[in-house]
């Protein structure tokens, strides 16, 4: 059957096919795809580089290759977007903060090592908060990204960018990161689906740091099945990434197909408590029931830790961010103030390129482990996450998957938390909680609202078990 | 717990250690926001943790690899973003400050 939909419009999977069959060429798709950001970006500004004449070249360079009758990488022809907390050479690199404005990366990291191996087209770089640091990207050094289903909204953070991009046609898929929830958050905000890998699944190496112990790589893409698809490439072990896992990688697309008969769901009591919004609450129990048609069974179950997690998180996130935020020192790499003495470089450097987010984070991370203070906050909350890993880890004997809301709320509007730091902290408060204990989260749209904004649901999984986060949310959307 | 308000000298010892400079204005907002924040996480006090040790996320070993020479940034490279001449990094002198 031809596809009628736009060419940027396509999934992944439905690209290929046509890209495979010469229906269309890579440099086509391509095209559609600038065109289409050329066309949203004055509105939406989800990219801070767009990367038009890389993306040419190596859009070009999979046609000569199927021309020539070369082997093609699994992803040949793909027209993507990344983070603009990844290093891919020779373009800037922000991580969305004005202290790495104009930093220009002098080397690759492996995840667009291995995406450039499987022949993606890279198109550009996408809007976020400053590392990582927000639930809405509003944090971001540059600008505030629209959501395109509804443009007075948020798309969510800190991944906003990607997730917008992917929303709108602005390449088939993105790359993006999540600490504390900055894949999951804008995937479920604009409607898609977006993995956060278990810890170690792939390399960060490349990868501008936010809290070394949470950070993880993964995909935003519009269906389950392109995530499983992007997931094959980029997961496994890195020789410059110690944390990169040899954990052999399954074959996903094999998972995704399996019935769900049988199967057991299991649904924290703690999240589904007060703060939760009850549309988001109607339409994830709308998904809960679809899982029983399935063949589901549902159990109640409790994870006693929810409420302290989230100040768990939030003492060694910012302890980590402020440890690794040290290098931007005004001396080596991003922005510089010209001042006497080497300490004034680093103080007016600093005070001048930092954010009022990022100077909140690393405040509070210094605090948490200033002498005096660190059994009190630090170790505190390290002794809270074993514990936190043991509720999930215990709950997970009993049941196959978790499954709770993303967010708690709807996309809400450009501009409503902004006022309140810790309480646009506190928002994260279902997608953080897998951070610490390095479990793989796969967000899946579950439905919508009335007014059509969209309701993402979280499934967690044991550790390396991304397989079957995609055999259930694919079975999920192929049964709505 | 309830956490006094931090003091504007307690601000000004954290950005020094934090090697940044704040504007008068952040030190009078980054007081208030600080102390609901910290009065916030510190409720991970209020959880009985006994002898709990965290680990790692993924209980892995030891991870060696064979130490052999790779492929690393060339000194151009490594140099190229900042201000640098005949491959070094050029900074202010450090020796001879008034402090």
């Amino acid at each position: 059957m031809k596809n009628t939909k736009k060419l940027f419009a396509l999934t992944v999977k439905e690209a290929l096919a046509m890209l495979n069959s010469q229906e269309i060429s890579a440099l086509e798709l391509t095209e559609a795809v600038l065109a289409r950001i050329k066309e949203m970006e004055p509105e939406i500004q989800a990219f801070i580089t767009v990367t038009a004449d890389i993306a040419r070249a190596q859009a070009k360079a999979v046609d000569a290759k199927r021309i020539k009758g070369e082997k093609l990488g699994a992803l040949a022809g793909i027209p993507f977007s990344m983070k603009d907390v990844y290093n891919t050479k020779g373009v800037q690199a922000t991580a969305g903060s004005k202290v790495l404005e104009g930093y220009i990366s002098p080397y690759n990291a492996t995840v667009y090592e291995k995406l450039l191996a499987a022949d993606a087209v890279l198109v550009g770089k996408t809007n976020c908060d400053p590392f990582g640091f927000g639930t809405s990207t509003e944090n971001s050094g540059y600008q505030v990204t629209k959501n395109p289903l509804d443009t007075s909204r948020v798309p969510g953070g800190s991944s906003g960018g990607a997730g917008a991009a992917v929303a709108y046609g602005g390449g088939l898929f993105a790359i993006a990161e999540d600490t504390g929830g900055s894949i999951r958050c804008p995937a479920a905000f604009c409607g898609l689906a977006g993995l956060k890998p278990t810890y170690g699944r792939v390399s960060r190496y490349g990868a501008i740091a936010y809290a070394s112990s949470f950070d993880t790589v993964g995909p935003i893409a519009k269906t389950v099945e392109d995530a499983a698809l992007i997931m094959q490439i980029i997961a496994g072990k890195d020789e410059l990434d110690a944390t990169s896992s040899d954990f052999a990688v399954p074959n996903y697309q094999e998972s995704l197909a399996k019935p769900l008969k049988g199967k057991t769901i299991g649904l924290p009591k703690e999240y589904f408590g007060e703060g939760l919004e009850a549309e988001v609450k109607e339409v994830i129990m709308q998904a809960v029931a679809r899982f029983e048609k399935l063949g589901c069974q549902v159990k109640k179950i409790s994870l006693p830790l929810t409420e302290y997690a989230i100040a768990a998180y939030y003492v060694i996130a910012p302890s980590e961010a402020s440890s690794n935020l040290a290098r931007y020192s005004g001396i080596r790499f991003g922005h510089q103030v010209p001042a006497e003495t080497w300490k004034d470089v680093m103080m007016q450097s600093r005070g001048t390129g930092f954010g009022a987010e990022e100077k909140r984070r690393i405040m509070v991370g210094t605090y948490a482990l200033s002498a005096g203070y660190q059994d009190q906050y630090y170790k505190k909350a390290q002794k809270v996450r074993a514990l936190l890993k043991e509720d999930f880890l215990r709950a997970l004997t009993e049941v196959d998957v978790i499954l709770s809301p993303t967010m708690p709320m709807l996309p809400f509007k450009i501009g409503d938390n902004t006022a309140d730091p810790l309480q646009m902290w506190l928002a994260d408060v279902f997608t953080v909680t897998l951070n610490p204990t390095g479990l793989p989260g796969l967000t899946v749209n579950a439905g919508f609202s009335k007014e059509h904004l969209p309701v993402g649901m979280q499934l967690i999984a044991p550790h390396f078990k991304e397989e079957v986060l995609f055999n259930f949310g694919y079975q999920y959307e192929q049964n709505i | 717990m309830s956490q006094p308000k931090l003091t504007t000298a307690e601000i000004e010892k954290l950005a020094e250690l934090a090697k940044i400079q704040l504007t008068a204005g952040e030190k009078e907002k980054f007081a208030t926001q600080l102390t609901a924040i910290l009065e916030y996480v510190a409720t991970v006090n209020s959880v009985e943790t006994g002898a709990a040790v965290f680990k790692s996320q993924v209980d892995t070993k030891n991870v060696f690899k064979d130490d052999v020479p790779g492929v690393s940034l060339s000194q151009t490279d490594a140099v190229s973003q900042t201000k640098n001449k005949n491959g070094y990094i050029l900074i202010n002198r450090v020796i001879n400050e008034k402090h």
